[in-house]
């Protein structure tokens, strides 16, 4: 029992450290990554990035608390961060930054 | 699989709610009252009247310097808008000697003036409504840029429990035309749905606009990703008025007659908010105007610069849809654009959300207290979320009432003036916990309630004996803004009293009930 009930704790505390670092992660590469492939201006391109990355945050944490287990979304938000992340780097080494 | 996911939504809406439901309190409400700030500051500088137009009260800004600054090197003005009084001048003397850079006293160098006479009058040192809206995002006695972070992840707790509250939220429809009275948990439960509810989509709105308005400081790299440095963004998406700094020969002080004609041509009619007019004696004057915030639900006003003879020489540039998006976002939020139907109807929405917020806080310990009472064992973290909301639901109001108050007592100068009405503010807030946590609990809320009422109740009163002024007065000179926030103090000093009544009904009640005892018991 107190196993158990310290087993969910432990889970609640990883639950809610994934959301926070991953949702803020994962917002942070969608802006950056629609502001690097959004056709236009830049600045424009940056901001609409930005406005959408607000929405990302807390569907992301919802995702992380609603699912059954945890080290799925775990793995999916890591790949989803490096594709992200590996295309805005290439874009900004091969394209370059105003 | 779907009640295992509404079960952990539920879990995720209680604790994202519980756990910065006290910041959030104070943001929401802080945020309401600064619908109306500059109806505050209005009530608060009563040595002022109402302006009337707010380009009149520019035009007599512009002469008022002319005539008693003729020599200073730049000019600002600006007037407070329609709802709003007095008219802030400032002016930078020439220097000393012709190489001398000049430099502007910001104590000295400065005068206030009644919009509809010109004339320079002495208002009492105030943030006013101010004060609200800086609260609102800024906190205070902090560096801002930390108010703003502590706001910043509260919100998205708030938008999290929002959407979280949805999911859980099984019956919208129904429970939108059920409140049940006198049924306890039930009750509260019912009040904080259709609060939530009824305002939803102002409660999304609002939140998700909240980030929006800092969006660049919470959520940096999507301008990382396009910019080296930030000012080349900021100069791309919100080029500003550049002006001109070739000097030409001395020149009678400017008259803004002409630029005021360019701009009420080009803004039909709407009026500017902000005005400098750089070297306005010499030929080579300039002027610069920003427009008023009303005149668009576009937060980014436009901004435009005139030559001494009101011809245009910088004018903003057609926005893209991004950026066009973010300002209609911000203005959303600020609503600076609503006229007096509308802006009710934001501060409405905001005491729903306010109340929305502190139902759910109540709640909490309603729900738990029925748990513990069964096990009869007292409960340390009950207590102090017991003590946290009573002293910031019943004791930020009375840290407004002190506010008010303050206003109205300390003497006129009073050095730091305006910070030390803010002190009364957090002074009174501050007590109220300390003494929500030295009183048992029905007891505190009731107190704390009464006192409440009773400093609204004062307010008009003491405002009365203090200034000239009184809602009779008021009404009989068509001062409706005055009026309506003398109605108001009372209209809440009522409420207040009501809630202390009912507060006071219930826990006499209570010993006759057995469980109810214990629960005091503990309490206690």
């Amino acid at each position: 029992m107190a196993a158990r009930a310290s087993g969910q704790r432990l889970e609640v505390i990883a639950r809610t450290l994934l959301a926070i670092v991953g949702a803020y992660a994962a917002a942070s590469l969608v802006a950056a990554t629609l502001a690097r492939v959004l056709p236009g201006d830049r600045a424009e391109a940056a901001l609409a990035g930005t406005i959408v990355s607000f929405a990302v945050f807390p569907a992301i944490v919802m995702w992380v608390f609603g699912a059954r287990r945890v080290l799925p979304v775990l793995v999916s938000l890591v790949i989803g961060c490096a594709l992200l992340a590996a295309l805005t780097y290439w874009s900004i080494t091969t394209g370059g930054r105003a | 699989m779907k009640a295992a996911f509404r079960q952990s939504m539920s879990w995720l809406h209680t604790w994202t709610g519980l756990l910065v439901g006290w910041i959030l309190f104070a943001v929401f409400l802080s945020g309401t009252l600064a619908y109306f700030n500059s109806e505050i500051t209005l009530w608060m500088q009563p040595e002022t009247s109402q302006t009337r137009s707010q380009s009149d009260a520019v035009a007599k800004g512009g002469a008022w310097l002319q005539q008693n600054h003729p020599d200073a090197v730049e000019w600002s003005i600006f007037p407070a808008n329609e709802r709003g009084g007095a008219v802030r001048v400032l002016w930078t003397p020439p220097p000393a000697t012709p190489d001398a850079k000049p430099v502007r006293d910001p104590d000295r160098d400065i005068a206030w003036l009644d919009p509809n006479t010109g004339q320079q009058i002495n208002v009492r040192d105030t943030m006013g409504g101010a004060f609200f809206y800086r609260l609102h995002f800024d906190m205070h006695y902090m560096p801002r840029i930390w108010g703003r972070w502590i706001v910043g992840v509260c919100a998205m707790f708030m938008f999290v429990a929002i959407l979280t509250g949805i999911v859980v939220h099984r019956k919208i429809f129904t429970d939108f035309f059920t409140l049940r009275f006198n049924k306890g948990q039930r009750s509260w439960l019912d009040a904080h749905n259709v609060v939530g509810v009824l305002a939803l989509p102002f409660h999304i709105m609002i939140t998700f606009t909240g980030f929006v308005t800092l969006a660049s400081m919470y959520m940096p790299w999507g301008i990382a990703a396009n910019f080296a440095n930030d000012d080349d963004y900021f100069k791309s998406a919100f080029p500003q008025p550049e002006i001109p700094d070739t000097r030409g020969a001395p020149a009678p002080p400017l008259d803004l007659a002409a630029a005021l004609a360019t701009v009420d041509a080009r803004w039909n009619g709407a009026s500017p908010s902000s005005v400098t007019v750089f070297r306005p004696a010499d030929t080579s004057a300039v002027v610069r105007m920003f427009q008023t915030s009303s005149a668009q639900i576009d937060s980014r006003a436009d901004a435009i610069v005139m030559n001494r003879a009101g011809e245009v020489i910088w004018a903003k540039a057609g926005k893209g849809a991004a950026t066009q998006t973010f300002g209609v976002m911000v203005g959303l939020h600020a609503g600076r654009y609503a006229g007096p139907d509308l802006r009710w109807l934001y501060f409405l929405s905001g005491l729903g959300g306010t109340t929305m917020i502190g139902t759910g806080l109540i709640l909490w310990t309603v729900k738990r207290k029925r748990k513990h009472a069964a096990k009869s064992v007292a409960h340390v973290g009950l207590r102090l979320v017991e003590v946290l909301n009573t002293g910031t639901i019943v004791g930020f109001p009375l840290g407004v009432a002190a506010y008010f108050i303050a206003n109205r007592l300390v003497p006129l100068d009073t050095v730091e003036r305006a910070e030390a009405e803010i002190g009364w503010f957090f002074a009174a807030w501050g007590v109220s916990y300390i003494y929500a946590a030295l009183r048992p609990a029905p007891r505190a809320w009731f107190e704390l309630l009464a006192a409440a009422a009773a400093a609204f109740a004062a307010i008009p009163l003491l405002s009365a004996f203090t200034t000239g002024r009184n809602l009779f007065t008021s009404i009989a000179s068509g001062d409706w803004t005055r009026a309506t926030i003398d109605f108001a103090l009372l209209a809440t000093a009522v409420l207040f009293a009501f809630a202390a009544r009912k507060v006071a009904a219930k826990s006499d009640a209570a010993p006759s009930h057995p469980r109810r005892s214990r629960e005091q018991a503990q309490t206690s």
